[in-house]
């Protein structure tokens, strides 16, 4: 590995796919059958990127002092020059890392999985074009990059989604996905604009020390940060723009892994993070002592209860894993909110508490997350159904795939210290136990909900008894492109958590590689040891919550006849369950304020422009002439004299006029 | 007052100044004052009587003393060429051209009531009025600047207006009988019997 | 004031082309008969004529300038007489009257 050429060009790792992505569509704009060489082009392009990645994150742990940096000039207006320029410090690194792994694990699955399929290049191409784009987002230096790289994820994802042409709600549901990303996006191009506006450049570091030197009055900042935030709410699916993501599941199942549990959704969550230096100075309260990081917590808070709430009733196998990724979503969030405010000379002082412990969080999500979905893949193309009802059992026909699955699902509840979930949630409840959070119930509440809708989900899926219409000989394993992806992602599912246990050398500890420094430091890693222990109280707490999750689930569908009927409790709390089911009816209240509002606007400018801006003005003024000109004519009598009379008297009075106004003194 | 007691009026101021006018100008030697005064009152109660009388032939009369006026007023100013061209083309020609005109007109004309006290009587009054106290008070207040000197009044008028035309009013004056042919031509084709159209085509 | 009535100047003969003007220019617009219209336009080009030779007399006595101008007037003069007494005639065959008011057909 040439490690000065990489370090210098580390906008390396984005290239291979952009290329394998044009290669890809150049050849099936030419070639009909082109499949195969689609398929080799575009998986070549992510491992190339992904060893790159690896060789950048070798460098960065080699070195952890300033971030890889280049850029090249773009547009020049005046005294404002954009750049296209990318960075890679140790946040990027870890990103690359994880997004180029997952892609390429997909993309090997996606062979076996959309063998059956039509429009395989288009499907590649796209994937490949996907993974640029987030690569991009990631290498980002500058906020317009980094939007750049936010709307083309946005436009790949619709892309994908809406693969198969054939179905009328995969075409909504993109169109869904790429609208209320679209709402978030305005808002954050808002506080791009703000912040542009008020510091006069776009590039992370510079902003931020413009708003360290005071650039920014404090409203105006809290303003910027809560339009911020509107991108996240709107890409990873935070409540009330979390509408999109379920409905995303009408896509190919590889591209709900890729894209809605690994990476896309996760760009908010790292945009958040690289933003904190600029949240941290936010020291002005949206209202009341509410600051832009309490609103993150709290939107994060709200959004993981009330998706786990709704996971539970759900029967569609991928709509469950849906949502939980938003309750996910929502917990690493909550803990980017969190922080300690210290006064120190007459202002507030934030320090993030909670930074380490969502990043940590993001990177085991995106491996059990990934697997999971890869799981439920290979469940479908077995039952060749995604409702939970009719399946049942699988284990049996399923084994690798039940493995896999048991280990996601360990690992999202908490298992305790074997799973990489466990110690990644532990750090996020640790980070709200010390922030002194009063989300912490919530948070624990969520979790209990975690552990159980998701063990809900394996019982019903692989244990009892076949409940479908399939005969047993009809229900196929799948191959080994399928179930190598499984298996390679069961290992960091298990063991990735182990840089973050009170008991990892500090050189290898998480919270030295991503340690949220204050402006001024770039993100080094020198050795910070903030653990000295396990906290007694939140870990009881995570144990307590898997086992309660864990237990109820096991009551009630753990075998054919279960000990606690879901049914009995479905009925003795009918409003609740029926409004969970109902995923507590935000669809259509969107509905009903697109109808009223939306087209109620529509309506009144309708009527204005046709009635008003068409009818009396457009119309009116034709109107009026044509009126005129019909009672002007009768002046036309035919009869000579008069017109003689008409241009006689207007010239005298005219040169009466003239004389007394002073034009033309005739020598007077 | 109709107009027929008008009629009256203006002729018996007719008679009398023309009257005056050839006594004075025979026995006294007033001079320009009195030949203008006599000629210009002639002039303007022979032209209210060509506007306002109702039978035309009697205006082309009026008119044709209106001219012979013109022309007196032209001696006046020393202009004894334009004078005489003034008395052979208007008074001469152009007055029997229009006797000419109304003959040719059955009744020509004869019992047209002209007007009452209509909308385009009293405006064309107010017009009347209107224009003239423009151009009196212009007249009257500009400051003219003159030279002083008048026509030498053995100037040879011909000879000099003959000069002027063939130095520097040349085109002007080939222009001009061109016009005249055009004309000449153009009223003989409006003027003659269109046979070929009348039998309708 | 008696001077001013005594000596004839050029301001008299203006007035007097003036005067000619405005009853010119009164028979123009009010009479009902088309050959008193012709023979009011007569008087208009007269009056003109007079300003002319008035002027010339008295503001350039040295050159006829004026006259010329009254003599190229008078020719089109009687031209256009001419000319408009062979149209009134062709109106006079088409309408079988010269009564302006009976005249309209390029009405609206």
């Amino acid at each position: 590995m040439n490690m000065p050429f990489l370090t210098q060009n580390a906008w390396l790792p984005a290239f291979f796919p952009l290329l394998a992505g044009t290669l890809i569509f150049i050849l099936a704009a030419f070639q009909r059958k082109a499949n195969q060489a689609a398929i080799g082009i575009s998986i070549t392009g992510v491992l190339l990127a992904f060893v790159a990645s690896l060789g950048l994150l070798g460098a960065r742990f080699a070195d952890s002092g300033h971030a890889l940096q280049g850029s090249l000039r773009w547009l020049t207006a005046g005294q404002t020059e954009i750049a296209m320029g990318w960075s890679v410090d140790n946040l990027t690194a870890m990103m690359l890392v994880v997004v180029t792994f997952i892609s390429l694990l997909v993309q090997i699955y996606s062979a076996e999985y959309m063998s059956h399929e039509e429009g395989i290049p288009r499907y590649y191409g796209a994937l490949s074009l996907f993974t640029f784009s987030m690569l991009l987002l990631v290498l980002a230096d500058n906020l317009l990059v980094l939007y750049m790289g936010w709307e083309l994820v946005g436009v790949c994802s619709y892309l994908l989604i809406g693969f198969f042409t054939f179905k009328p709600e995969a075409a909504a549901a993109a169109k869904k996905a790429f609208l209320v990303n679209r709402i978030g996006d305005f808002g954050f191009l808002l506080g791009i604009l703000i912040l542009f506006y008020m510091t006069g450049s776009l590039q992370f570091s510079v902003v931020t020390e413009a708003v360290a030197a005071g650039k920014l009055p404090g409203a105006l900042l809290a303003l910027a940060g809560i339009l911020l935030f509107c991108g996240p709410i709107g890409k990873s699916a935070q409540f009330p723009l979390h509408v999109w993501l379920p409905d995303a599941m009408e896509g190919p199942t590889p591209v709900s892994a890729l894209i809605h549990a690994a990476t896309m959704v996760a760009a908010g969550v790292y945009m958040v993070a690289k933003l904190m230096p600029l949240f941290a100075q936010a020291t002005s309260p949206l209202f009341g002592s509410f600051l832009v990081l309490d609103a993150i917590a709290w939107i994060g808070g709200i959004t993981a209860l009330l998706a786990a709430a709704i996971a539970v009733t759900q029967t569609d196998i991928k709509r469950v894993l849906a949502y939980s990724t938003v309750s996910q979503l929502g917990f690493m969030m909550m803990a980017l909110g969190m922080y300690q405010a210290t006064t120190e000379a007459g202002h507030l002082q934030i320090i993030p508490l909670g930074y380490t412990a969502g990043l940590f969080h993001l990177m085991t999500h995106a491996f059990f997350k990934a697997m999971l979905f890869l799981c439920s893949g290979s469940v479908i193309h077995a039952v060749h159904s995604n409702d939970m009802r009719v399946m049942g059992g699988l284990r049996k026909f399923l084994p690798v795939t039940a493995l896999a699955c048991l280990i996601g699902t360990a690992s999202i509840s908490g298992f305790p210290f074997l799973t990489a979930g466990f110690w990644s949630k532990d750090e996020i409840l640790l980070a709200m136990w010390e922030a002194h959070s009063p989300l912490f119930g919530l948070a624990a509440l969520a979790a209990v909900l975690t552990a159980f809708y998701m063990f809900r989900l394996y019982f019903m899926t692989f244990e009892g008894s076949y409940r479908g219409e399939l005969a047993p000989e009809q229900i196929h394993d799948s191959g080994w492109l399928m179930k190598g992806p499984l298996v390679i992602l069961a290992i960091p599912s298990l063991l990735a958590g182990f840089v973050g246990t009170p008991w990892t050398p500090p050189a290898f500890h998480i919270h030295s590689f991503l340690h949220f420094s204050p402006v001024g430091h770039e993100a080094t890693g020198h050795a910070v040891a903030t653990h000295t222990g396990l906290n007694p109280v939140v870990l009881g707490v995570s144990l307590f919550v898997f086992l309660v999750g864990l237990g109820l689930a096991w009551a009630m569908y753990g075998s054919d006849k279960p000990a606690l009927a879901p049914q009995a409790l479905a009925e003795r709390f009918a409003p609740l369950h029926k409004a969970s089911l109902n995923r507590f009816y935000f669809d259509e209240l969107y509905l009903l304020f697109i109808r009223w509002v939306v087209m109620g606007f529509a309506r009144i400018s309708a009527f204005f422009d046709k009635y008003i801006l068409d009818g009396l003005l457009v119309n009116g003024v034709g109107l009026f002439t044509i009126g005129s000109s019909e009672t002007l004519k009768y002046l036309q009598s035919g009869r000579i004299a008069y017109y003689a009379l008409s241009v006689v008297s207007i010239l005298v009075v005219l040169l009466l006029a003239f004389l007394k106004l002073g034009f033309g003194k005739v020598g007077m | 007052m109709t107009f027929r007691f008008a009629d009256k009026i203006v002729f018996g101021l007719l008679f009398a100044a023309g009257f005056l006018l050839l006594t004075s100008l025979v026995l006294f030697n007033f001079g320009t004052t009195l030949a203008f005064y006599l000629l210009s009152i002639t002039l303007l109660a022979s032209a209210t009587g060509v506007v306002l009388l109702r039978d035309v032939i009697r205006s082309a009369f009026l008119l044709a003393l209106s001219f012979l006026c013109v022309g007196g007023l032209y001696v006046t100013l020393h202009a004894d060429f334009l004078a005489a061209a003034q008395i052979l083309i208007y008074a001469g020609a152009v007055s029997i051209l229009f006797v000419f005109g109304i003959m040719l007109i059955r009744n020509g004309g004869k019992n047209l009531q002209e007007y009452g006290a209509d909308f385009r009587g009293l405006a064309g009054i107010f017009v009347f009025l209107g224009l003239f106290s423009l151009l009196a008070q212009t007249v009257w207040k500009g400051q003219w600047h003159l030279e002083g000197s008048t026509t030498p009044a053995d100037l040879n008028t011909v000879a000099e207006i003959g000069k002027l035309f063939f130095n520097q009013y040349l085109i002007p004056f080939e222009i001009a009988s061109v016009i005249l042919l055009m004309a000449l031509v153009g009223a003989i084709v409006i003027a003659r019997k269109e046979v070929a159209s009348e039998n309708g085509q | 004031m008696a001077n001013e009535i005594l000596n004839i100047g050029l301001k008299h003969y203006l007035l007097v082309a003036a005067l000619l003007f405005s009853i010119g220019l009164f028979g123009l617009i009010t009479s009902r008969n088309l050959i008193k219209v012709l023979m009011s336009i007569e008087f208009i080009l007269n009056a003109a004529n007079i300003n002319f030779v008035a002027f010339s007399h008295y503001v350039t006595p040295h050159e006829l300038t004026g006259q010329v101008f009254a003599i190229f007037v008078m020719t089109i003069a009687a031209a256009e007489a001419g000319v408009a007494l062979a149209i009134a005639l062709s109106i006079y065959k088409h309408f079988q009257s010269v009564d302006m008011d009976k005249i309209h057909l390029m009405k609206w």
